[in-house]
């Protein structure tokens, strides 16, 4: 993914992507529920097309996704959805600990050899830290968080 | 009310919402990369279940201890915590760097409180004569005045104004997802049961705002550069620094001046603020070559100003709902949260709170002095030790949990993920997040004035002519046609200065 893209032509892409997605989003109701969604879809098909346009006429090249490395932020991410999924399953403290415990390991590698007695170290900090917000948010702020199998 | 209000301020709950504020702004200020927006987003959920008026004291604070923030990083380590503090490196890393960094945190922390309370003032003064005005506007000036502040796309739009338009549509077009406001009846939810209640703007907020920079962190495998030494020895007193800030009255009022005057402008804040001020501390000064040496005027001039634009910025957004910059769009989603909307009657029925609210920002930048001077160091320590593959997964955490505290929805956080995936994935192709927000904000004020206006003007033939019928309209519709052309008039006479300038050169060769 490292490389120099024309990034007219492909944000107009995705822009013209999400325009046909909405456009057949667009259910028959009233026409003040609608008129305004409408406009805004047309304008945003608009904006698209002249983006793609000025992407064939006047080409405009930059890098993407240039700092770092793409993979980690992109495990990163997969870890993220990941953790929020099994969220209503594990419940949220248990699968808060195993997935924050995930992405500190995956992410420790970057910067220094990942051994057993640092992930010895490194769980019961990650468990302290979300009992301290489990407690805080269950027990002071009231907000009830997902529970799971466990609790 | 005044006085009452000043009172009510003094409950200790109240006190202490401030001073953890500040140190919360601070800490996450600090971090180079992490903004002040992301600040406010993480700190959120904390807010929730507090009082309307403790929650927007808290988030207040945290928004000043966050500007104030960045100035530790851009002394310390030349590299601005936010983008407020990107000319406080100019001279405060020189300074650093002559061993004078503790005088660089002493004059930034005085200057940055005199900036706060500047703006504190100018919010105080200036609301309530503009939220009387709004009095006067309809439908259609609610209208005109949502596409005023669309035009500012331009300013957000980071290179390309096509796309940052595109990013307003699209925002737009998420914010009419639901039930519509006027009508009632569903638009864009596929077939999912829980978007007819449509994506809450704190849920876009935090995901646009908060994961493109954590995706960014996790990619770069660092939060932030190594830190300097700071030689404990040198002179960095309280009372030095400040009378060396009160030592240039000109450049202080100046700079408070130019801060409310950028504040005041939608779109613009603390990261035009610093650099413009620091520009005409220079042109104003009698030694500018010495600019970029480590002088105390140009860190005055930058810290002053980018601190008077955390009140003074929410002018536009108490008064007419329109933000000043972007932490002000989670200041609005939180005083809407709290069911209050921005107007005059803000100012009347909900006078409490938004005095309140507004003198503790000055608190807040009292607190910032205590705070900075004591804490400062000890937060920064801990910063700098927090290794960064810890703090993706806490401020990842603390995303979650604020999002799913807005409704206890736990569709809302996956929203809030694909929401702020897409974001990133458009911020590297040239969509910048803030544009999005600002439509997905706008669009909404935008839509109601619309259609009411249009349902209004029925009677006429083509009913859309009662948005050009008033002079308030015609005045607006002025505004936004100059706010659009700005830009792009600048461009054009740096354009014919370039060229004026050129001739003279090739003579001189």
């Amino acid at each position: 993914m490292n490389r120099e893209i024309n990034t007219d032509i492909a944000s107009g892409c995705i822009g013209l992507l999400l325009t046909v997605l909405f456009y057949f989003g667009l259910e028959d109701v009233l026409w003040m529920s609608i008129i305004f969604p409408e406009a805004v879809v047309a304008i945003m098909g608009v904006l698209s097309a002249v983006l793609i346009i000025k992407g064939l006429v006047k080409p405009s090249r930059r890098l993407i996704f240039v700092e770092g490395s793409n993979v980690r932020w992109i495990v990163t991410g997969v870890l993220f959805f990941c953790w929020v999924m099994v969220m209503p399953v594990l419940g949220f403290f248990v699968s808060t600990v195993l997935f924050m415990s995930l992405i500190v390991i995956y992410l420790a590698r970057a910067r220094t050899p990942v051994t057993v007695r640092k992930i010895c170290v490194w769980v019961p900090v990650v468990i302290a830290e979300v009992a301290f917000f489990y407690v805080t948010f269950t027990r002071f702020l009231y907000v009830p968080l997902p529970e799971g199998m466990f609790f | 009310m005044l006085w009452e209000t000043m009172l009510m301020l003094f409950d200790p709950v109240i006190l202490l919402s401030i001073v953890a504020g500040v140190s919360a702004g601070l800490f996450v200020g600090a971090i180079p990369g992490l903004t002040a927006t992301m600040a406010l987003a993480v700190l959120l959920p904390f807010t929730f279940t507090l009082p309307p008026l403790h929650g927007l004291v808290a988030l207040g604070a945290v928004y000043m201890g966050a500007i104030y923030g960045g100035s530790f990083a851009a002394i310390l380590v030349n590299t601005p915590g936010t983008p407020s503090s990107i000319a406080t490196a100019f001279e405060g890393y020189p300074m650093a760097k002559q061993g004078r960094a503790l005088e660089a945190i002493s004059l930034a922390t005085v200057a940055s409180a005199v900036g706060g309370i500047a703006g504190a003032l100018f919010l105080l003064f200036l609301s309530p004569p503009l939220a009387e005005l709004s009095l006067r506007f309809g439908p259609p000036e609610y209208f005109w005045v949502a596409v005023l502040g669309l035009t500012l796309i331009a300013s957000l739009s980071e290179g390309s104004t096509a796309k940052g338009l595109l990013g307003g549509a699209l925002g737009m077009v998420i914010g009419t997802i639901g039930v519509a406001p006027i009508g009632g009846e569903t638009r864009f939810t596929f077939g999912i049961t829980v978007l007819q209640g449509g994506v809450p703007m704190i849920v876009a907020l935090i995901g646009l705002f908060v994961l493109p920079e954590l995706y960014g962190i996790a990619a770069k495998a660092k939060s932030a550069l190594s830190a300097v030494e700071v030689d404990p020895k040198a002179k960095g007193s309280f009372w030095q620094a400040v009378k060396t800030v009160f030592s240039m009255p000109g450049n202080l009022i100046r700079s408070c001046i130019i801060g409310e005057i950028v504040a005041i402008i939608p779109g613009a804040g603390g990261n035009i603020a610093n650099l413009v001020a620091y520009n005409e501390a220079k042109r104003a000064s009698k030694h500018p070559e010495k600019f970029g040496t480590g002088l105390p005027e140009g860190l005055v001039a930058t810290e002053s100003s980018n601190n008077v634009t955390v009140a003074g910025s929410m002018v536009p957004l108490l008064t007419l709902g329109i933000p000043g910059a972007p932490p002000d769009a989670v200041i609005l989603g939180v005083m809407m949260l709290h069911g209050l909307r921005p107007g005059i009657e803000l100012f009347t029925v909900s006078g409490h709170l938004t005095y309140g609210f507004i003198l503790s920002m000055a608190l807040a930048a009292i607190a910032m002095v205590p705070v900075g001077l004591l804490g400062g160091r000890l937060i920064y320590k801990v910063i700098f030790k927090t290794p960064y593959y810890f703090l993706v997964p806490t401020i990842a955490l603390a995303t979650i949990l604020g999002t799913y505290g807005v409704r206890n929805s736990h569709t809302d956080v996956v929203l809030m993920l694909v929401l702020g995936t897409l974001g990133h994935v458009l911020k590297q192709l040239g969509v910048a997040p803030a544009p999005i927000v600002l439509g997905l904000i706008l669009g909404n004020i935008a839509e109601m004035g619309y259609v009411q206006t249009i349902l209004g003007g029925q009677a006429y033939q083509y009913p859309f002519l009662k948005l050009f019928e008033s002079s308030l309209s015609r005045i607006l519709i002025a505004m936004t046609v100059l706010s659009a052309a700005w830009p792009y008039l600048l461009a054009l006479k740096q354009r014919i200065q370039a060229r004026k300038a050129s001739p003279k050169e090739d003579r001189h060769e």
